[in-house]
């Protein structure tokens, strides 16, 4: 049988046109500066602070008008994006933080503005159910929905329309709705929807018949980082940057030589900078889990210049007269095979992780993509030609001296 | 190691791991983020314990000086830990100093000039404060939270204690309601009783339809200024956003400190109430006090607000009824924190997080489905590309990603989303090892040696490279499990497993195939 190949046996001058490669870096990694300068990072509340809260609508809700309803609410800057697939009728509703609020309960910074944001988003109809005493099932919980049922049951039986010793569980029926509902994504669409659940009693169908609606909105999740947070998070990132750079330089000084740890940090500043670059341009949101893919790119793409130095040290070893740039050539071309194909199988994973993850790993599979590609390209065109030029530097001087 | 035994070895950690991860549904533990939850992360503003020791030192101090005949023109504390004492008689110096020496040694004194005095407190005594009403704050949310009736919560300190940044998390799986949660095991419950004063030439009955009152009317019923003993609370209720005051008089003779128990009940109307019991001490003075003033406006404050003023009827004991404009939840909540005891000190949101639990089911079904296509594919595209010891990676892969779960499950570590994304890497990285190791042998075999010499020396060769890239992968995701919190750190737990459990799965066990398949049988050519 034979074997199949791709890329083996290449014969690259790569070391020849070594300026030309790392002039492609150098434009990419401006060009990454520039876009982080003028456009900046889309900073996320994990690092701005402030509330972001997801919202499915039971119909597609227009941008404008939800942006005229919040606004009127004077909570600050409100920031509106639609999320998901476009039948999932969400948004993400991000505002900034605004003057610090005092909660009744005395928790201090505390967020009531997503209850303030559900409220504004109600229609009129709505907002007339519940003043008249209905409770909306989209948002209750199911403590204030165990809560009604409770009263409820309890009148109809004084009433006498229940039977007084008949057994009508209210946390269980309540306990079924709640679940129900998490099943249908989060959103009734209807009361029909409600009636089909086939646990419920019948007089507790009445029940949520008289006192219930379907409300527009329901929260899909909220959060809230409170302004201290976000600088702290940002100077604990770049520590982590930096410590994994110094612990990785550290490593290749120790099992190689010095200057190629120092190559081979210059290509993850390359990769890591490319990755915000793309971040910048696209502005998708800056996230924590955005951080964890960026120290993860640092730990993936110096493996992969692992192993072309391991090469080059054991060429140098093999061929000990050959000329240095030679034997850098020889390694890459080497092991340029192997570069491709790690790379690849892992970019397999991460686009499949890009394409079909949900928008909650968006920026995170993004990054990660960008910043893997990047790492490929510099393990071999960027690490490598430092390593000649310093080495060509090195015998300049040294022949100067002689 | 002979052949007999590396298979023996694998098959025990095979068996070991499966007994660990499955069934997955009980063994790895789900994020809140998954699963749906509320997270949030408060500061317990400690400054306040230190204040309020401050103040009581303060207090004793003035006191201790009048017994001694020294009697400075001021003496305040002057903020967090602070005390300045100004207009010391200079011929009664050396009494204050050793006043202060003998009774206030946890502060050190420095002289300001001209008998003025500033007293600070020690840090180790400051610390010790700090410390302690973190614990105690520690230890009333735990007992809130265990009433309110929660499965599986976290709450723990987090970060360090002392230095007036302590933080408590509180992880509440599957509840959602947060304003409830965060009024329960935020607000500090401190419950006090204060008789209500009544102004000069007013009938208690005449008063109780004037008040609660806008501050200026209420000063103008007293004739400009209050009693001495007398201050101005905020009502609960308000009215068209305008803050009612009550007045009533400072000292408050029984306060939250005193109860025994206290729970929700059903008032005359039908509306809901807290029912309170009192220690028999507290019960003693609550008789004398309710026995000397019947017929007055006795206060009820919740943190300084008074949530109502009912009119002693009749001498009360050791229970009675709190009222106020309650309902079920509420009034539950209130008798919960009561039973649990006051906060030592406010708290500040730093941060909270909801997850709905459609989101979480969402978000999990969205990673497998990611996680299986991209495993698929590289299935694929390794038996396309290596053919036969493609397989062999398969199942190095397979069994990479069931000792990743079996020490997931082992660790009682966390999954969460990013833990997802974390695995779905997991696949892509596993099998680059191979790809090394493969594409080491196929250099060997090109070199013209045999079969069973390619795959040795393809393994010793790559054995360095295999290492140094793992070992400078792993220093990264440490770096990122030290960073992270929650989520991050569900990540950086799956890579950081991931990646030990693949120098084991590569090295070893797909070395123990291929030795096995050549050991059996003569192979001209290997199938790579």
């Amino acid at each position: 049988m034979k074997q199949f190949h791709l890329l083996t046996n290449t014969n690259l001058d790569i070391m020849g046109k070594k300026l030309f490669f790392i002039g492609i870096s150098a434009v990419a990694v401006s060009a990454s500066l520039f876009a982080l300068f003028t456009r900046g990072l889309n900073w996320g509340v994990d690092f701005r602070g402030g509330t972001e809260v997801r919202v499915r609508f039971l119909n597609d809700p227009t941008v404008e008008q939800v942006r005229k309803d919040l606004e009127a609410l004077g909570i600050g800057e409100v920031d509106l994006q639609r999320i998901g697939k476009p039948e999932d009728h969400e948004l993400l509703i991000r505002i900034g933080q605004g003057r610090q609020t005092q909660s009744e309960g005395g928790l201090i910074g505390s967020s009531d503005v997503s209850q303030k944001v559900l409220a504004a988003l109600a229609t009129p109809e709505d907002r007339n159910l519940a003043a008249a005493g209905k409770i909306d099932l989209n948002q209750a919980s199911a403590g204030s929905l165990e809560a009604l049922l409770a009263t409820r049951i309890e009148a109809a039986k004084q009433a006498g329309t229940l039977p007084a010793g008949s057994q009508v569980e209210a946390r269980a029926s309540a306990e079924a709705v709640i679940a129900a509902r998490d099943a249908a994504g989060g959103l009734f669409r209807s009361l029909e929807e409600v009636q089909r659940i086939p646990t419920l009693p019948p007089a507790v169908q009445t029940i949520l018949k008289d006192s219930t609606f379907i409300g527009q909105t329901s929260a899909r999740s909220v959060e809230y980082v409170g302004p201290s947070a976000g600088r702290d998070l940002i100077r604990k990132a770049t520590w982590a940057v930096i410590g994994s750079n110094v612990f990785i330089l550290l490593y290749i000084w120790v099992r190689f030589r010095f200057i190629w740890g120092i190559a081979g940090v210059v290509a993850l500043f390359h990769d890591v900078i490319i990755a915000m670059g793309a971040l910048a341009l696209t502005q998708k949101e800056f996230t924590l889990p955005v951080v964890a893919a960026l120290l993860t790119i640092v730990g993936y793409s110096i493996a992969d210049t692992v192993v072309v130095l391991d090469r080059i040290r054991e060429n140098l070893r093999i061929y000990r007269t050959q000329d240095f740039e030679r034997v850098v050539n020889a390694s890459i071309n080497q092991t340029f095979s192997r570069t491709i194909l790690t790379q690849f199988t892992v970019m397999l994973c991460t686009t499949a992780l890009y394409l079909y993850g949900g928008d909650r790993m968006d920026a995170l599979s993004f990054t990660l993509l960008v910043g893997f590609a990047a790492g490929a390209y510099s393990s071999v065109f960027v690490a490598s030609p430092i390593l000649v030029l310093h080495q060509r530097w090195w015998n300049e001087r040294r022949r100067r001296k002689a | 190691m002979p052949l007999k035994w590396r298979w023996v070895l694998i098959i025990s950690v095979t068996l070991l791991a499966s007994y660990l991860c499955f069934p997955l549904q009980e063994k790895i533990k789900l994020g809140l983020d998954l699963k749906g939850g509320i997270h949030l992360v408060m500061r317990v503003k400690t400054d306040d314990a230190v204040k309020a020791s401050t103040d009581l030192d303060a207090e004793t101090l003035r006191t201790e000086l009048v017994k001694r005949g020294v009697t400075p023109q001021k003496l305040e504390s002057a903020g967090v830990g602070r005390i300045s004492v100004q207009g010391v008689d200079s011929a009664k110096a050396s009494d204050f100093r050793d006043l202060v020496s003998s009774q206030f040694s946890a502060y050190s004194v420095s002289s300001k000039g001209g008998g003025d005095y500033e007293l600070e407190m020690k840090p180790a005594r400051v610390r010790e404060i700090r410390e302690s009403s973190l614990r105690q704050a520690l230890e009333t949310i735990r007992n809130r939270v265990d009433k309110f009736g929660v499965a599986e919560p976290v709450i723990q300190q987090v970060g360090f204690a002392g230095g007036g940044d302590e933080r408590i998390l509180v992880q509440l799986p599957g509840i959602q309601n947060t304003e409830r949660v965060k009024e329960l095991i935020g607000s500090p419950a401190y419950l006090e009783w204060k008789l209500v004063s009544i102004p000069p030439g007013h009938r208690v009955e005449d008063f109780r339809t004037l008040a609660p009152a806008s501050r200026e009317s209420l000063l103008s019923l007293f004739g400009g200024t209050l009693p001495a003993d007398t201050e101005l609370y905020p009502a609960e209720l308000q009215q068209a956003g305008e803050l009612l005051y009550w007045p009533c008089k400072k000292a408050s003779p029984i306060t939250g400190n005193d109860l025994r128990d206290a729970r929700r009940d059903v008032g005359r109307l039908g509306d809901a109430v807290v029912n309170f019991r009192l220690t028999a001490d507290a019960g003693q003075r609550f008789e004398d006090l309710t026995r000397a003033n019947e017929g007055q406006l006795l206060a009820i404050l919740l943190d300084k607000k008074v949530i109502s003023a009912p009119r002693i009827n009749a001498v009360i004991r050791d229970s009675g009824v709190i009222e106020g404009s309650f309902t079920v939840e509420t009034a539950e909540d209130l008798a919960i924190k009561l039973r649990s005891g006051a906060l030592p000190a406010g708290m500040e949101l730093l941060e909270e997080r909801t997850v709905g639990p459609s989101l979480g089911s969402d978000s999990i079904r969205k990673g497998i489905v990611a996680s299986v296509m991209g495993a698929a594919l590289v299935v694929i595209f390794m038996l396309v590309y290596y053919r036969l010891s493609g397989l062999n990676a398969i199942i190095a892969l397979g069994l990479n990603i069931l000792l990743l779960l079996g020490a997931m499950g082992y660790l009682k570590a966390t999954l969460t989303l990013p833990g997802i994304a974390g695995i779905a890497l997991t696949i892509g990285m596993a099998v680059d090892a191979n790809v090394l190791i493969f594409e080491r042998i196929r250099e060997e075999l090109r070199l013209g040696k045999t079969v069973k010499a390619a795959v040795a020396s393809g393994f010793t060769k790559a054995f360095s490279t295999i290492v140094d890239s793992h070992v400078t992968t792993l220093i990264a995701a440490l770096f990122l499990f030290g960073y992270g919190t929650g989520p991050v750190r569900g990540f950086a737990v799956t890579l950081c497993i991931g990646i030990i459990a693949n120098l084991y799965t590569n090295i070893f066990v797909s070395h123990a195939l291929f030795d096995t398949y050549l050991s059996s049988r003569r192979v001209d050519h290997l199938s790579i």
